[in-house]
């Protein structure tokens, strides 16, 4: 399995603890320290996940994952010390697929980096048709129509995922697990961010979602309502 | 802190306010103001005193009891329950206080006790003068001097059974002294009218009536004067004047205020037909004839309400001058069988006409109303008339051989007395009416030696020889006149005798008595007799002329006119000689 | 049934007439009393209405009385020098009276009046007509006939008894003292009584004369009748007058006062740069003055606090984050020391396990203290949810489950069968149940901790009662300070940071709940949360009782006294059973 994973953190301590800990996982972590050269960084290693510290000399880490998200959609878990609802918001919001609030244990890092990375072993030809929109699984493409929609891989899990069991109700509790692989109730604001981002790709009115709706008190479902 | 401010503030204010109003209080200064006389109040009453009776005590002697008796007399009327006290219960049952008053000197005295010892009685004698009587029409009939007064009244007293004395019997009616007359009496004049108010001519003059009213303690003068008022003249004026008031009516209340006198009248009034002017005058005159609510508005009440049904009857402040009669007062006299104008300065002005000759046959003139005729007794005989004009001559109106001096009457009428006859005759001159024989019999046989009447037209007084004035009343009207109601108003005894008689006003006659010492001119007044004796010049005086506060006489030596003046009581004289006799209209 | 309701409500009727007065007029009396407290106005108004009225009452009574005085007095000194002179003429007269009778036996000439009757007249002014004395003068000689006279309508009955008999019995006593007596009497002819000054004297000539002078003095009552109206009519407008002024005064001062209140509460809501006008240099004015002076000040104070706690908050933040990033990666290292530690040497590996332990409890202690610097800021912020309350209790002993059984502690429930619905932070309600549960098994000593749920209409309350050492008094309050421990001799054995039940009470506050302690050496101890159904409301009361029933039976039994709960120590303390 391939497990090339970018590091940026200025701490040149977490860092190398960083890489020790990846690479006896098997990963292959490579280090930038600055997040001016973190997007110069990321497109010479063409790594598979990005671990970013949110606080970063230079351009900071919203500004990078923003930057990283503008050219792909490869998963970025960020490394916060803030657990505030705000930080963890902008980060999420400016891209981010995961976050960890430092500190952390070594295995929750690997459990999470490892869950990010996952879907990609499990290929399924699989056409899903919800709305107007079609799904290739297996191709990992989503369309309306002949317009291709580009979504990173989380925001393709959580469309799967919901688009699976059309008209099904998923509480927050129920997505984070099936899509990050939590295994008890964690941050549902990370669910209701993703879902405003999936919202802003897919539904022709965000403001008046068709596709992904939310079912007040409970969660949300695919499908109309 | 921030309650004290207010509090404070308000405590300020009071205090300011306090200061303000005691400021207040303050005298004013400043002035002068007209000032009311005190008591002035009260318009409708007058100020007295009364007896007050005690209970006889039961250690007093006989005369003590008959004195207490007298007291309790005076006060009879004010409180009779005190005088059957003095009484056994027998001389309470006979006793009876009605009738005329007697009334004694002030220094009647007792005399002596005679103790009748078989029927245990004491008499005790009540000795004195009687000086008048009151009658029971309230008249105040003096008793001459020269009369026998003496009285003398016993009284029989006998002890109770707790040893008092009683009076067991005594004269009929009250027995009062002159001081409880003048305590309790006041000389009231009434007013009438000298006619009816039907007929014709209307009354035009006031007749006044004197009488003794008795101030009643519980009501006001006033009322005690209209409600005599109301009952009608005394008896010598019975039949001969006029009053306003129907029978029955009466006094409800009289009210006084500052400017004004309210009378509620009650009875059978007949507003409509009432002689208004009659009423106000005799209102008025009854009134401020008394002194009463002078200076003051009548308002005169019907039963509460508006005497009329559309305006009140107010009755001003004074008496119009005309119902008194003082209005002509030109003085004429007669010079030589002339009669002449007094004027006030140098000789008189012989009259117009052939009054204005001298024609020694003529003697007594009389002037008519107005003046303007003139009548005279010719030496002829005969009362002969002329018109106070050039064109007049001399007319004889009654024939006759003695005559007295002619007498005019207000309604034109000349009167006189046959002395050969013994008759009243008037005539009309005006109406050339000839003369007629006038009823009169109480001057039947009587030497009567001058009649005059009263300008009124309502007395009449005659002389009776020498010595004797009787006054009387004309009554009954146009066919039916007589003369009647004569009273005696003054006697003359001895030598002296009547030489003049003139009637000043309609209640006052004029007598001018030679006696031995001089001469007297006598003011009596007809109503109740009451003298006033004028002061006497060393002059001898003949003759007597008189129009209410002028008094005039002529001398005997210098034949001038003497003016009497009430002010200084002293006699002045005119501006004329050669006078006979003064003469106004009428009189 | 109509009737059956008609009936039942005529009975009602009946007793809510009784009780609705009662309670109205209760009502009444509470609106008029709290209108009186908090009116400053009314109460200037009415004081001066009443105080004014007694100054009105007195003065008028003081002036009536001097009116009365100098009216009255004046008036019967003036009748007692008149009749004083009277009677000097009387007596005169009565002696000349022998003389005279002497002289009149002369006969024939006019006898004079009677000296009674001309002193009467003199006296009475008869012979001036129209002219009347204001007084009746009545001369009464009871011994002697005829000697007795009277002026106007007086009669002897109006004598007044006491005055005649007081005349008399001097008289015995050969004592001549005029005396006055003061009645209405009605005279004669009139129909109402009128007011009579009487002056009675007795004078010894000839005999004794009572002199008696009635003097009418219904002219002088009408005047002090008059007199005191006007002062009553005055002493009342005066008084509303007063009322009036006080009540403008008042207002004056009351307006800008009520101004200053309301700023100043505004100024205590939070908007600091409240500020009042200023009119003028009166007091008032600088009462403004200095009451913008003291909002600026205030203000100012504020800023600066707030800059400073700012400061040192974000200070503690950016500690708390700037330790983090070498914690991680100290925990990292940890971790992986730990893994390995059964390759190294014992002493090492030992060492790892320690390590590893103690960086666990330095990491939750470094969350709890950020916890605190969070509500400390004000930034804490809650999540509601409507949840079943017994749901969360639930999780939360779930969680604790392996705590229970290392301390080998079993937990009780008593939960109510219906839900409990509270609107409430998930979290942070969980969170608290936690730390309760943790301190219960950790004190508990291995006894059972009973966990107990109620509910009533407002409110849900959770209690946690451990059979432990318990609180000595008066550390119900301190449980909840930060690192307190009861015992500072004592180690923690579960490694509690000892912010839990700090942050706990925070977690409550922000709910608008309670957290109460209560404990009793021996006896153990119980905590009590009770939270609101609605997020905000005002608590009334709590469904559970904050001390356990059994002990609370126990000491009302042993005590034979009422039972007297410790001082409730919630947030604010003291609104325990409301």
């Amino acid at each position: 399995m391939k497990g090339r994973v970018l590091v940026v953190d200025d701490d040149a301590a977490l860092a190398e603890m960083l890489g020790i800990v990846l690479r006896g996982e098997g990963f292959e972590p490579s280090f930038v320290s600055d997040g001016d050269k973190a997007l110069d960084a990321f497109r010479d290693t063409r790594p598979d996940l990005v671990l970013l510290d949110l606080m970063l000399p230079g351009a900071d880490g919203i500004d990078v994952a923003r930057r990283i998200r503008a050219e792909s959609g490869v998963p970025i878990v960020m490394l916060t010390a803030k657990s505030d609802t705000i930080d963890v918001v902008l980060g999420l919001e400016s891209g981010a697929d995961d976050y960890i609030v430092k500190p952390f244990k070594p295995k929750e890092l690997v459990a999470r980096v490892r869950a990010r990375l996952r879907r990609t072993d499990e290929p399924t030809p699989e056409i899903l048709q919800i709305g107007d929109i079609t799904i290739d699984v297996a191709g990992h493409s989503v369309k309306r129509g002949d317009e291709t929609i580009n979504l990173t891989p989380l925001e393709f899990d959580l469309l799967v995922a919901l688009a699976r069991k059309p008209r099904q109700v998923f509480t927050r509790e129920v997505l984070l697990e099936q899509v990050w692989g939590y295994r008890h109730a964690a941050d549902t604001r990370l669910v209701n961010v993703h879902v405003q981002r999936l919202r802003a790709k897919i539904e022709k009115d965000p403001e008046h979602p068709e596709i992904v709706v939310t079912v007040r008190g409970v969660g949300y479902k695919a499908g109309p309502a | 802190m921030r309650r004290v401010r207010p509090l404070c503030s308000a405590a300020a204010f009071a205090l300011a306010l306090l200061l303000a109003v005691t400021g207040c209080a303050v005298i004013p200064v400043g002035g002068p103001f007209p000032v009311d006389e005190a008591g002035s109040g009260d318009s409708v009453s007058v100020p007295f005193q009364r007896m007050v009776a005690v209970a006889p005590q039961p250690d007093w002697g006989p005369q003590q009891v008959v004195e207490g008796m007298l007291a309790a007399m005076a006060a009879y009327h004010d409180d009779p329950s005190v005088l059957p006290q003095y009484l056994t219960e027998e001389a309470r049952r006979v006793w009876k206080p009605d009738g005329a008053i007697t009334v004694i000197d002030n220094s009647f005295r007792f005399g002596d006790l005679v103790e009748n010892k078989d029927k245990q009685e004491t008499i005790v004698t009540i000795q004195g003068n009687k000086t008048a009587q009151i009658n029971e029409d309230d008249t105040y009939v003096p008793v001459s001097p020269s009369d026998d007064n003496k009285i003398n009244r016993p009284v029989t007293l006998v002890k109770d059974a707790s040893g008092a004395y009683k009076v067991n019997a005594l004269q009929q009616g009250l027995l009062l002294t002159d001081a409880d007359v003048r305590r309790a009496y006041r000389p009231t004049n009434l007013y009438y009218l000298n006619g009816t108010s039907g007929a014709d001519p209307q009354p035009d003059r006031l007749v006044v009536d004197r009488v003794r009213l008795r101030i009643d303690a519980d009501k006001s003068f006033a009322q005690t004067i209209i409600e005599r008022l109301i009952e009608g003249p005394t008896s010598g004026l019975q039949g001969a004047v006029g009053n306003e008031f129907p029978e029955g009516a009466r006094v409800r209340w009289i009210r006084s205020s500052d400017d004004r006198v309210v009378i509620n009248l009650g009875g059978p009034f007949d507003p409509g037909r009432t002689f208004t002017q009659g009423l106000q005058a005799q209102l008025r005159a009854s009134l401020s004839g008394n002194n009463l609510a002078t200076g003051r508005t009548l308002e005169v009440l019907l039963d509460g309400e508006q005497f009329y049904s559309s305006s009140p009857l107010t009755v001003p402040a004074t008496l119009p001058e005309s119902w008194l009669g003082n209005d002509d007062r030109q003085v004429f006299y007669s010079s030589g069988g002339a009669v002449f104008k007094l004027v006030n300065d140098g000789e008189g002005q012989p009259v117009a006409g052939p009054a204005g000759q001298p024609n020694h046959g003529y003697t007594g003139f009389a002037m008519s109303k107005n003046g303007d005729r003139i009548a005279a007794r010719s030496a002829a005989g005969g009362i002969w008339v002329t018109r106070h004009a050039l064109d007049g001559r001399w007319e004889e109106s009654i024939p006759g051989a003695d005559l007295t001096d002619p007498s005019w009457h207000r309604d034109g009428s000349l009167w006189t007395f046959d002395r050969q006859n013994g008759e009243v005759i008037r005539s009309h001159p005006i109406t050339g009416g000839g003369p007629e024989r006038v009823a009169a019999p109480a001057l039947q046989g009587l030497n009567v030696t001058s009649l005059r009447m009263a300008r009124n037209g309502v007395r009449v007084a005659v002389t009776v020889g020498s010595s004797r004035v009787q006054v009387g009343a004309l009554t009954g009207g146009g066919g039916n006149a007589m003369l009647s109601n004569f009273q005696t108003l003054t006697t003359v005894s001895g030598s002296d005798e009547i030489l003049d008689i003139a009637w000043s006003d309609g209640g006052h006659l004029l007598v001018l008595v030679q006696t031995k010492a001089g001469q007297v001119v006598k003011e009596i007044n007809v109503g109740d007799g009451e003298t006033a004796q004028l002061p006497t010049t060393n002059k001898r005086l003949e003759r007597l002329a008189a129009l209410g506060d002028i008094i005039l006489a002529t001398t005997e030596d210098s034949n001038e006119i003497l003016e009497y003046s009430r002010d200084k009581q002293t006699w002045t004289p005119k501006p004329a000689t050669a006078v006979d006799h003064p003469l106004f209209a009428l009189g | 049934m109509p009737p059956t309701n008609t009936r039942r409500s005529r009975r009602r009727t009946f007793r809510q007439i009784l009780g609705g007065v009662r309670r109205r007029a209760r009502r009444a009396v509470g609106t008029a009393r709290r209108i009186w407290r908090r009116s400053l106005q009314l109460q200037v108004v009415t004081s001066t209405l009443v105080i004014s009225l007694i100054v009105v009452v007195v003065l008028g009574i003081f002036l009536s009385d001097q009116v009365n005085n100098s009216v009255i007095e004046r008036r019967q000194q003036s009748a007692a020098s008149e009749a004083a002179a009277d009677r000097l003429q009387i007596t005169d007269a009565l002696s000349r009276r022998d003389d005279d009778q002497a002289k009149s036996s002369d006969p024939g000439k006019s006898v004079p009046p009677d000296p009674l009757d001309e002193v009467m007249d003199n006296i009475i002014g008869t012979g001036r007509d129209g002219w009347k004395k204001r007084y009746e003068v009545l001369i009464l000689n009871v011994d002697q006939p005829g000697r007795s006279r009277a002026s106007g309508n007086v009669s002897q009955a109006n004598i007044p008894e006491a005055l005649q008999q007081m005349l008399r019995r001097q008289a015995e006593k050969f004592i001549d003292r005029p005396q006055r007596y003061t009645e209405p009497i009605k005279f004669p002819g009139e129909s109402h009584p009128r007011q009579t000054l009487v002056i009675g004297a007795i004078i010894h000539v000839n005999g004794s004369y009572e002199v008696y002078h009635f003097f009418p003095f219904d002219e002088e009552e009408q005047m002090l009748s008059n007199v005191r109206l006007a002062i009553v009519a005055v002493g009342f407008g005066l008084v509303l007058l007063l009322a009036a002024i006080a009540y403008l005064v008042a207002r004056q001062v009351v307006t800008p006062v009520r101004l200053a209140r309301q700023a100043a509460e505004r100024l205590a809501a939070g908007k600091l740069d409240e500020r009042l006008k200023v009119r003028g240099e009166d007091d008032l004015a600088r009462l403004a003055t200095s009451f913008n002076e003291m909002a600026a000040n205030l203000a100012l104070k504020i800023h600066q606090l707030e800059e400073l706690s700012q400061v040192q908050r974000q200070f503690v933040s950016d500690v708390s984050h700037e330790l983090r990033t070498p914690l991680t990666t100290v925990r990292m290292a940890a971790d992986l020391l730990y893994d390995a530690r059964e390759d190294f040497e014992p002493m090492a590996a030992r060492s790892a396990e320690l390590m590893q332990a103690q960086l666990e409890r330095f990491e939750s202690m470094l969350a709890d203290l950020l916890e605190i610097s969070r509500y400390d800021a004000g930034a804490a912020t809650l999540d509601l949810d409507s949840v079943d309350i017994r749901d969360v209790v639930l999780r939360a002993i779930a969680d604790s489950e392996a705590l229970a059984e290392r301390h080998s502690t079993r937990f009780e429930l008593r939960l109510p069968n219906e839900p409990c619905m509270a609107e409430v932070d998930n979290r942070r309600v969980e969170r608290i149940l936690r730390n309760l549960l943790f301190n219960a098994i950790e004190h508990g000593e291995g006894r059972d901790v009973v966990v107990t749920v109620g509910a009533d209409r407002d409110s849900v309350a959770v209690a946690v009662r451990d059979h432990g050492i318990g609180l000595k008094p008066g550390h119900d309050t301190l449980v909840f300070d930060r690192f307190w421990r009861a015992d500072p001799s004592r180690a923690r054995t579960i490694g509690g940071t000892g912010l839990g039940l700090a942050i706990s009470r925070e977690d409550a506050g922000l709910h608008g709940g309670w957290l109460q302690a209560w404990g009793q050496p021996g006896e153990g101890s119980q905590f009590r949360l009770t939270l609101p159904r609605k997020a905000g409301a005002d608590l009334k009361g709590s469904p559970l009782p904050l001390v356990p029933p059994e002990i609370e039976m126990r000491r009302t039994w042993r005590g034979g006294m009422t039972p007297v709960l410790l001082p409730a120590t919630g947030d604010g303390g003291g609104h325990e059973e409301g």
